[in-house]
């Protein structure tokens, strides 16, 4: 019984130890770290690059796309600098090198995700097309598919650039979440990453790119700790507080999910840039500072909507959401939340500084669910540019109350029933808006009220003692004078003088069935200029190669400051999506995007306001299907070596590996481009590598011929998934 | 105990001797000769390259890489050459009624700076295909480096000599790069390129 | 090693004799230089990451001049010790090296570039490239200097060819090696291979040479034997030139490959026997039938 005990110990010990030395993450580090670069953001003084900012990237394509942060590579006061060079690790145990120029090819500065492409070498010379060589880069993953406690591997650089790319481990603690799309906004996590690693990558177990690691540094923090002084900026002879200091932030525990990248990364992967031609010039920033008022707490979210307003949760609280108001907030500003319970700091749930998400004013929340919420006395502070802004106590503990509530407030117009029609939070215009919402607990004679908001002032007040059941379901109405106007309305709902419930709706377009008709004859046409395609005849499918095709829309009592979402897809992926105040009349026709050079695919137009789809259109170009891209993925061997001369036992520099196409053997080589899968040339050291993955169970062949050396010509070059990565010696031998 | 026979030292050598000496000499000239013979052989053994559509044949040393992808018609490489692998590459270009040889040599100037390290237009010249028709040529220099970051690529000095003639409304244009260093030497593979060209 | 007492023994016997024998110290020589070249081969197989470059330098310079200091203490010094000595066997040697330096290495280098275009072609042209370009050139030089320096007022028995002939194989390859050595900075193994390689290509080369003009002058054979053994020796440049880089060269697979000095020096080794060999059975067997004429000439005339 003991032996056989033994045996099965024995026997799982060697299976896990197996099953260790077999995992591909120890290999795939390297891989992660080759694709991780360094990124200084520079301005040129007097002819001289003075470094401005520094923050980590990843490679996410083999023709150099790079996703990084956009508070430190995006123009800003902080970091104002009009160069960003791209330094990658040669060798993974040296810091980076300096190799090329890269610009912003697409960026969301409130998600604080930018996306560049390597565009010229370090001495500015452009980099002509496909003559990039094929870069190692880290594989998208799928951040919703991460869960709490899993794994994650933290990659980036842990200082300015002197020392070599690094690694950190750490799990997921936890998910904050905002209203920026589904899914969290937030990864927490304790690994320990220094904030020039933010903008590198965090990867789950497999190796692949889930997140973005984020953290902004404070604009006001000029010195210390979060500020380095590395060079005499200012010519004085000297390296001390009046030169520029390179910001590089506190240590990071946020990461931004790779989900809200993907649209960036879509885009920037096809090449795709759509423009909002008939937008008006961008606005002004608001010159007031940022404010956050009314902050109050939610246990749950409807629709970007709290459901109910609490002062308490019980035991076992598992989501709870902080709500507040918001004006005059641009994408630069820096908020922070603080969360400590019993006066003693939570950091699970806190918000470490990061760029501001939202738009310049509206409601927003930031909260989690499906995490527990230890009882205690709960104070949330809220900071903007590391001032305190506002903060709110809640307590987490004891019994489920049976306090008098109201919730779940959805707007509508009432039908010949007395029915609620509706979406549930854009009206068309009318005279009347109704709101149904729940209650529960009241009791007959308790004091309620009702207060309408329209673009934040008060239209309409009911004060009332309540009178009908204790549960159920209730419509209230509004008829402003003169009906109801295009724009934002609130919905406040008060029991006994305290906020219970409350609700934002949208007053726009025609009445047209469940969905007012705020946008109309969305279409796309080709032709030369927007002008010419306001002319042009719609089409629905246009030829490959187009240098751009138009959509076109008109619009509908859509009033000035009403956000509204443009989302464009390509074959049925995002690669476009922006939300933005809408800035012009509120009625017209022929608002004109522009989508140029568009690869063959099928294209989608959506036109969205309060996240409802209110009109799409489609349209196709050439095959009507992306081309495939066979370096989509970074799957198979790496095949590097070193290529000696048997004589001296040298490098040979320069000569040219050739590795042929499956279809062919060596002896078939004819030397035509068609036969050959890759070239690699050795450098100064012999060292070759090949910069395309060969793919798994494949038989290549190689070929290699230089003058003077007998040739080698080989089938057969096989590399089973087992060996990611294969480095050999080729010895070559005087003829 | 070894026994060996000796003869007196022949002053004079039978007319056998002297033939087969005569004969000896006569094949080391020949087995050089021939050697010679196989090296020129072997050096302009030649592919054949056709392109119907671009209305252009031409013959290209042996074991060069012959490309077509790419902003060209097509292009060959001495791949086994360490160093800058030196290349012939034909392209054709439009010219309209106002465009002369010159500005499209320009144009082509213009495009290189931005992408090749150092590049100086050297000289432009005449040069004469082989059917004797006229032809403008621009040499120039630049740096090339193997561009992959990931290693220590060396860099070389190449010189270029581009050929630019016009031909029924399209310039048709043979660029031609070699190492600094053979280039004199691989402008012999250019000239006889261009006498095999049909266009 | 050779003990005292043999070496005594030796220099006893050659002082009874009017020339001194070549086939026993050539031997004697050959057995030396390849045993050495072994230990070194595998020397450097054993120990090549761990060695210091210095120490190889070293190693490669002594295994440059160790032929020739063999040759000069087996086959030169000896001479001395004999009643009729060879004394151009110097002169050959370094007329030789002179012929290489000054004209074998450039013709094959500049002019011929055999580097450039020779290592890339199929096996079968290399050995007729090499036979043509390196074969002709070393073939036509050594029978240049042979015949210039000893053909015929030297030649006074058949091993005065040999003997002279391994003299310009030996002055040949020095320089041959000593330009190998200065070009490039060789690895102890390599080093060992490429100078026995040469030297056994210019030992080949010469002997065939040497039996052309043995058999011409000596038997007075046809005036084509002469050539055709040029001819041969040519072909046997062209073919160790050319199989010696394939045997050396591992063969390529997905873990890489080695050079393989043991492969090529095992080709070397039988390249050496089978031409000595073969020039050793014709030397001999003229030999005998010149003794046996001599016998029956002698009988007849009633001596």
């Amino acid at each position: 019984m003991n032996n056989l005990r033994f045996c099965v110990i024995l026997l799982i010990t060697l299976m896990y130890v197996r099953a260790w030395t077999q995992s591909p993450t120890a290999l795939d580090i390297d891989r992660i770290k080759r694709a991780t670069v360094f990124i200084y953001q520079a301005k040129n003084v007097n002819n001289a690059l003075v470094i401005k900012c520094v923050s980590s990237g990843t490679l996410i394509s083999a023709d150099g796309l790079i996703i990084t942060n956009a508070h430190s590579v995006l123009p800003s006061d902080a970091c104002d600098g009009d160069q960003l060079i791209v330094s990658l690790s040669v060798d993974l145990s040296e810091p980076p090198i300096p190799k090329y120029r890269a610009e912003v090819f697409s960026a969301d500065d409130g998600l604080d995700i930018a996306v560049l492409r390597i565009a010229r070498e370090l001495d500015g010379r452009l980099i002509a097309k496909g003559e990039l060589p094929i870069l190692p880069f880290a594989d998208i993953g799928n951040s919703d598919d991460v869960a709490i406690d899993h794994n994650l591997i933290v990659a980036g650089y842990p200082d300015l650039g002197n020392q070599a790319v690094a690694t950190a481990r750490g799990t997921v603690t936890a998910f904050i979440a905002e209203p920026i799309g589904r899914g969290p906004s937030w990864f927490k996590t304790r690994a320990e990453i220094p904030g020039t690693m933010s903008g590198g990558g965090a990867y789950n177990s497999a190796g692949l790119l889930i997140g973005i690691p984020t953290s902004a540094p404070l604009g006001s923090l000029a010195a210390g700790e979060s500020c380095r002084y590395i060079a005499d900026t200012n010519g004085d002879g000297l390296v001390n507080a009046s030169d520029i200091c390179v910001p590089i932030g506190d240590f990071v525990s946020t990461i931004r999910p790779i989900r809200h990248a993907l649209s960036l990364i879509r885009g920037a992967r096809n090449g795709l840039t759509a423009q909002l031609i008939s937008a008006p010039a961008e606005t002004s920033p608001p010159l007031n500072p940022p404010r956050v008022n009314r902050l109050f707490f939610a246990p749950s979210v409807n629709d970007g909507a709290p459901s109910t307003v609490v002062g308490s949760m019980p035991n076992n609280t598992k989501s709870l959401y902080l709500f507040f108001d918001y004006d005059n907030m641009k994408p630069q500003t820096v908020y922070e939340l603080t969360v400590s319970r019993d006066g003693i700091e939570d950091t699970v749930f806190s918000l470490p500084p990061v760029r501001w998400s939202g738009r310049e004013n509206g409601l927003w929340h930031i909260g989690s669910r499906e995490q527990a919420w230890a009882n205690g006395a709960y104070e949330f502070t809220l900071y903007i540019d590391g001032a305190n802004a506002g903060s709110q106590r809640i307590v987490v503990g004891g019994s489920a109350d049976s306090r008098s509530q109201f919730s779940d407030i959805v707007f509508g117009t009432l039908d010949q029933n007395d029915s609620l029609v509706g979406n549930g939070s854009i009206l068309p215009l009318g005279d009347i808006a109704s709101a149904r919402f729940l209650y529960t607990n009241m009791p007959r004679g308790i004091p309620w009220s009702a207060i309408w908001y329209f673009g934040g002032v008060e239209v309409a007040r009911t004060a009332d003692l309540w009178t009908d059941a204790s549960h159920g379901a209730k419509v209230i109405r509004v008829a402003p004078n003169g009906g109801l106007l295009p724009g934002s309305y609130r919905l406040e709902l008060y029991i006994d003088g305290a906020l219970s419930a409350t609700s934002d709706f949208i007053v726009s377009g025609r009445p047209a069935g469940p969905l007012p008709e705020i946008f109309s004859r969305l279409r796309h046409a080709a032709a030369a200029s927007p002008s010419a395609a306001r002319a042009a005849a719609p089409a629905s499918s246009f030829p490959t190669s187009i240098p751009a095709i138009y959509a076109l829309f008109d619009w509908h009592q859509l009033a000035a400051g009403t956000p509204w979402t443009l989302r464009w897809l390509v074959d049925d992926q995002v690669f476009f999506e922006t939300t933005t105040p809408w800035l012009t009349v509120e009625s017209g026709s022929d608002f004109t995007l522009a989508l140029t050079n568009p690869p063959d695919g099928s294209y989608k137009l959506q036109l969205l306001v309060n996240n409802l789809k209110l009109i799409e259109q489609e349209a196709t170009v050439g095959i009507g299907q992306l081309p495939i891209d066979r370096l989509a993925r970074f799957e198979g061997a790496i095949l590097s070596g070193k290529v000696y001369d048997a004589t001296t036992g040298h490098g040979i520099p320069s000569i040219t590996i050739v590795l042929i196409s499956a279809d062919y053997t060596a002896s078939e080589f004819e030397w035509r481009e068609d036969q050959i899968v890759a070239l690699a040339k050795s450098d100064r050291n012999g060292d070759f590598q090949f910069a395309r993955p060969l793919a798994f169970d494949t038989p290549y062949s190689v070929a290699i011929e230089a003058d003077g050396y007998i040739p080698h010509a080989a089938d057969e070059f096989t590399f089973s998934a087992d060996q990611p990565f294969a480095d050999i010696e080729i010895a070559m031998v005087r003829g | 105990m070894e026994f060996e026979t000796g003869r007196s030292p022949a002053i004079q050598m039978s007319p056998r001797q002297r033939w087969s000496i005569a004969f000896t000499y006569m094949l080391i000239i020949l087995g050089l000769a021939l050697g010679l013979n196989q090296r020129d052989s072997t050096l302009n053994l030649a592919s054949e390259y056709s392109n119907l559509e671009a209305g252009i044949s031409a013959k290209y040393p042996a074991r060069w890489l012959l490309e077509e992808t790419g902003a060209f018609i097509f292009r060959v490489r001495d791949m086994a050459h360490r160093g800058f692998n030196t290349v012939i590459e034909v392209s054709a270009a439009p010219v309209g009624s106002d465009t002369s040889e010159r500005n499209i040599l320009d144009q082509l100037t213009l495009q290189r700076a931005q992408v090749l390290t150092d590049y100086t237009v050297l000289a432009y010249d005449e040069f004469r295909l082989a059917d004797d028709s006229p032809a403008i040529s621009m040499s120039y220099s630049f740096v090339s480096r193997d561009s992959n970051p990931f290693l220590e690529g060396v860099s070389s000095i190449v010189y270029g000599l581009d050929i630019l003639t016009v031909r029924r409304g399209q310039a048709l244009i043979i660029a031609f790069r070699a190492d600094a260093d053979i280039y004199h030497r691989e402008l012999e593979t250019l000239r006889w390129f261009v006498q095999n060209l049909e266009f | 090693m050779l003990s005292e007492t043999q070496i005594q023994s030796d220099r006893l016997r050659e002082e009874g004799y009017a020339f001194l024998p070549v086939w026993r110290r050539l031997s004697l020589q050959l057995f030396l230089l390849t045993a050495a070249m072994l230990l070194i081969v595998l020397l450097g197989e054993l120990f090549q990451p761990s060695l210091d470059a210095q120490l190889e330098r070293i190693v490669t310079l002594a295994s440059v001049s160790l032929p020739v200091i063999l040759w000069l203490y087996l086959s030169v010094m000896p001479e001395y010790r004999v009643a009729r000595p060879r004394r151009r066997l110097i002169g050959v040697a370094v007329v030789s090296a002179l012929a290489a330096s000054a004209i074998g290495l450039p013709l094959l280098e500049d002019f011929y570039r055999v580097g450039e275009w020779l290592p890339l072609q199929s096996v079968f042209a290399r050995i007729l490239g090499y036979m043509l370009t390196a074969g002709a050139i070393d073939a036509g030089l050594k029978f240049l200097v042979l015949r210039y320096m000893i053909y015929p007022r030297s030649l006074r028995v058949r091993s005065d060819a040999f003997a002279y002939a391994f003299a310009s194989a030996v002055g040949y390859s020095a320089f041959l090696n000593i330009a190998l050595v200065l070009q490039f900075e060789l690895t102890m193994g390599a080093a060992a291979i490429y100078l026995l390689a040469n030297l056994t290509i210019q030992l080949a080369s010469s002997m065939f040479i040497a039996l052309g003009i043995v058999e011409s002058y000596f038997s007075d054979a046809y005036p084509l034997v002469l050539p055709i053994n040029v001819l041969i020796a040519a072909m046997s440049t062209g073919l160790i030139t050319a199989l010696v880089g394939g045997f050396m060269s591992g063969s390529l697979g997905t873990a890489g490959n080695t050079d393989r000095p043991l492969f090529a020096f095992a080709m070397l080794v039988a390249s050496l026997v089978v031409a000595m060999g073969v020039v050793y059975f014709l030397y001999s067997n003229a030999e005998r039938r010149e003794r046996e004429a001599f016998a029956s000439q002698w009988q007849s005339d009633g001596i």
